[in-house]
């Protein structure tokens, strides 16, 4: 194993470690929140990555600065779900939050395909198959851009829930939903501002996902899958613990992948057996409370 | 009043029974024929290329119509999913009672329905244009009702080693990756094979999961063993992200070598004309090739340039390989049909058996494989992109133009 290997298999790993926790940190959001799984959370991507390419197509704006138009629809997505949807299953059993999620999801799909067809679609602006070179090391710059808004969407996020009001509702009603209303927080406020950050930071997920790789109608399948098991592991609902898991697996998948012959297809085999053996040894995952 | 009433009524009763019978009536006359296509997902380029196809030869052949009835393909999508595709065969076979199958991407796929059709008897009727893999020739080749029109994979590998070797300077070391299913595992097996045979060294055969997100990991592998080739076996997303990420990673093969998902326009506007350019695929037909007219049936088998022309009018893209395969496909059942006089499964098999006519795909007549009783078309090119076009550059007696080798780097492009 060369050094040179090694360095570009970490920067593969962490390149794809921050598109996971892109994707992965609104859904722990909206389950700290509301504990509620939300099956259309990849779907959020795909919206996201459609209005990037969209955006880029009829009027030519380009993804760094269609990212901020995306954030602010992703944003009123998520709200309009949750005050026309999702809160009326808040107080049901799971089984009724989970279809009703999946049934999002599906109708997305479906409105996706009927509108844009199965076509593959990608954004193609100069950094989009461009890389930076350092060394031996050959960094993507489209890829590069999603660690980069991974750390800064990441840090707002923790600089919302622990330095401002929001931040401080947001985690009373996680911690206890009926205390937080007893101390007057307008608690379905809060779930709305919870899904829509989920949204948007899922949206941001796709304008990095239609820069860097493609999109079509059922990609949020396979980013919504990703981010079940990066939240499982991190454990349900810790934002740092999705951060951190989202590191593990995008490395563990990077280095399998570099270092195993048939590597990368074992790759996700792999990231599923360590999800296993989290859960068998710890049940709560590394950072979930109790 | 009490008279009125009931007249109201059963005119209302008759009336509506008069609305809903020509339905039934026309529904029970429509020849329906069962399309499975992944139409989204990994393999939607190729699929939605095959449904275009199938979409025009159905309207042709509802000018005149067939035994005085119209054509109904009913598509359902399989996502690439053998699973969802068995469940979608067979909903076709009992809701829809389609006559017969037409179309189809992917050898896994097609492995898993014809092994669903299995237990049917007889065993539907079907023009197979997605069955690439020789486990399917050899396990249902045999099956007389059963018509395969894409190339075996020995067709391509041999094609793709031929080609190799025609190759100056010819390389020396190839990197086979491979996608971890059927279709992938059995072609690169192939390959691998043939090349050895034939004195490439093969540095690696290494799998991955297609339509992944990432595929980096492989690719620094790839890069770290320095092959001249990389050849990989794979669906539509995965070449584009092959050649996504072979660039950020500045991976320099002396060629970039593939299959015939290489070959969409969808691949080509995915990752852009330079990205593309001298990248090589097979194929086997291209919008350049000048078959004529057949003698048999002009109208619905009109010569090369005019079946491209009406093609390209109607859909806005020029046509690929499995647009016109799938025309083709339903054409000839249609006209199997249409010489059996029946729907009768026997009758029009024995008819599609007796086809000998030019096609704007090339001759079609079905004569036996290696293991199979009824295969058209087994000849295979290779083509590269070159300024945003295909250009064929083998075997030589085809060729449109010459391969630009060795691949320039991603650097000094």
């Amino acid at each position: 194993m060369s050094l040179a290997l090694l360095a570009q298999a970490t920067a593969n790993g962490l390149s794809l470690a921050g598109l996971y926790a892109l994707v992965s940190v609104g859904l722990t959001l909206v389950f700290g929140v509301m504990r509620i799984l939300n099956f259309a959370h990849g779907e959020f991507v795909m919206l996201g990555a459609y209005a990037s390419f969209w955006l880029f197509t009829l009027w030519g704006l380009d993804p760094l600065a269609s990212l901020a138009v995306v954030l602010v629809l992703m944003t009123g997505l998520g709200a309009l779900i949750q005050t026309t949807l999702v809160k009326r299953v808040l107080a049901a059993p799971h089984l009724n939050q989970i279809l009703l999620t999946f049934g999002i999801a599906v109708t997305f799909q479906n409105l996706a395909l009927l509108l844009w067809t199965g076509d593959l679609r990608a954004i193609k602006v100069w950094y989009s198959a461009s890389s930076l070179t350092l060394g031996p090391v050959s960094l993507s710059l489209g890829r590069t851009f999603g660690i980069g808004l991974a750390m800064i969407l990441t840090g707002l996020l923790y600089l919302l829930l622990f330095r401002t009001e929001y931040g401080r509702a947001l985690r009373a009603v996680a911690q206890d939903p009926e205390a937080a209303l007893v101390m007057g927080i307008p608690i379905q406020r809060v779930y709305i501002l919870a899904m829509a950050i989920g949204a948007a930071y899922a949206g941001a997920a796709g304008v990095v996902a239609s820069v860097s790789m493609f999109t079509y109608p059922l990609i949020g399948f396979l980013f919504g899958l990703k981010a079940f098991c990066v939240v499982i592991l991190g454990g349900l609902g810790s934002v740092f613990g999705a951060t951190v898991a989202s590191l593990i697996l995008g490395l563990v998948e990077s280095f399998v992948g570099t270092f195993f012959a048939q590597g990368s297809s074992w790759a996700e085999a792999i990231s599923f057996v360590i999800l296993l053996l989290v859960l068998l040894l710890r049940p709560k995952g590394l950072f979930g409370v109790e | 009043m009490r008279k009125m009433t009931m007249a109201v009524g059963l005119g209302l009763l008759f009336g509506s029974l008069g609305m809903v019978l020509p339905v039934a009536w026309a529904a029970e006359e429509e020849i329906r024929i069962g399309a499975v296509w992944g139409l989204t997902g990994p393999q939607a380029g190729v699929s939605q290329e095959g449904r275009r196809g199938m979409e025009m030869a159905q309207d042709l052949l509802n000018k005149k119509g067939v035994l005085g009835r119209k054509i109904r393909v009913i598509f359902e999508d399989d996502k690439a999913d053998p699973a969802v595709a068995v469940s979608a065969a067979e909903k076709l076979i009992t809701q829809d009672k389609v006559v017969a199958f037409v179309g189809g991407v992917g050898s896994t796929i097609c492995n898993a329905m014809l092994g669903a059709f299995e237990k049917y008897t007889p065993k539907p009727l079907g023009t197979l244009t997605g069955c690439g893999a020789t486990t399917i020739e050899q396990r249902f080749g045999k099956e007389r009702g059963y018509f395969f029109v894409h190339p075996w994979e020995y067709y391509y590998q041999t094609t793709m080693r031929d080609f190799l070797l025609s190759v100056t300077p010819r390389p020396q070391t190839v990197f086979i990756a491979h996608e971890d299913r059927l279709y992938g595992t059995s072609h690169s097996k192939m390959a691998e094979e043939y090349f050895k045979e034939a004195g490439f060294k093969v540095v690696a055969r290494e799998s991955f999961k297609s339509g992944a997100p990432d595929l980096t990991p492989l690719l620094t592998r790839a890069k770290a063993m320095n092959p001249d080739v990389f050849y990989w076996i794979a669906y539509g997303a995965d070449a584009v992200l092959v050649t996504k990420q072979g660039k950020e990673l500045n991976f320099n093969p002396r060629m970039y070598a593939s299959t015939v998902q290489l070959g969409t326009q969808e691949y080509r506007d995915a990752v852009g004309k330079g990205n593309a350019e001298t990248f090589v695929g097979i194929t086997v037909w291209e919008p350049i090739a000048a078959f004529p007219a057949s003698k048999e049936w002009p109208e619905v088998f009109p010569s090369t340039r005019d079946w491209v022309r009406d093609y390209t009018t109607r859909f806005k893209r020029e046509p690929h390989y499995y647009s016109i395969m799938s025309y083709v496909a339903l054409v000839a059942t249609a006209k199997g049909i249409e010489a059996a006089g029946s729907l009768e499964r026997d009758r029009v098999l024995g008819a599609m058996e007796k086809i000998n006519t030019m096609t704007p795909m090339g001759p079609l007549k079905f004569s036996p494989s290696k293991f199979a009783v009824n295969h058209a078309f087994k000849q295979m090119m290779i083509f590269q992109w070159q300024k945003g076009e295909k250009v064929l550059v083998f075997p030589r007696d085809v060729a449109s133009g010459m391969l630009m080798h060795p691949f320039p780097a991603w650097t000094q492009r």
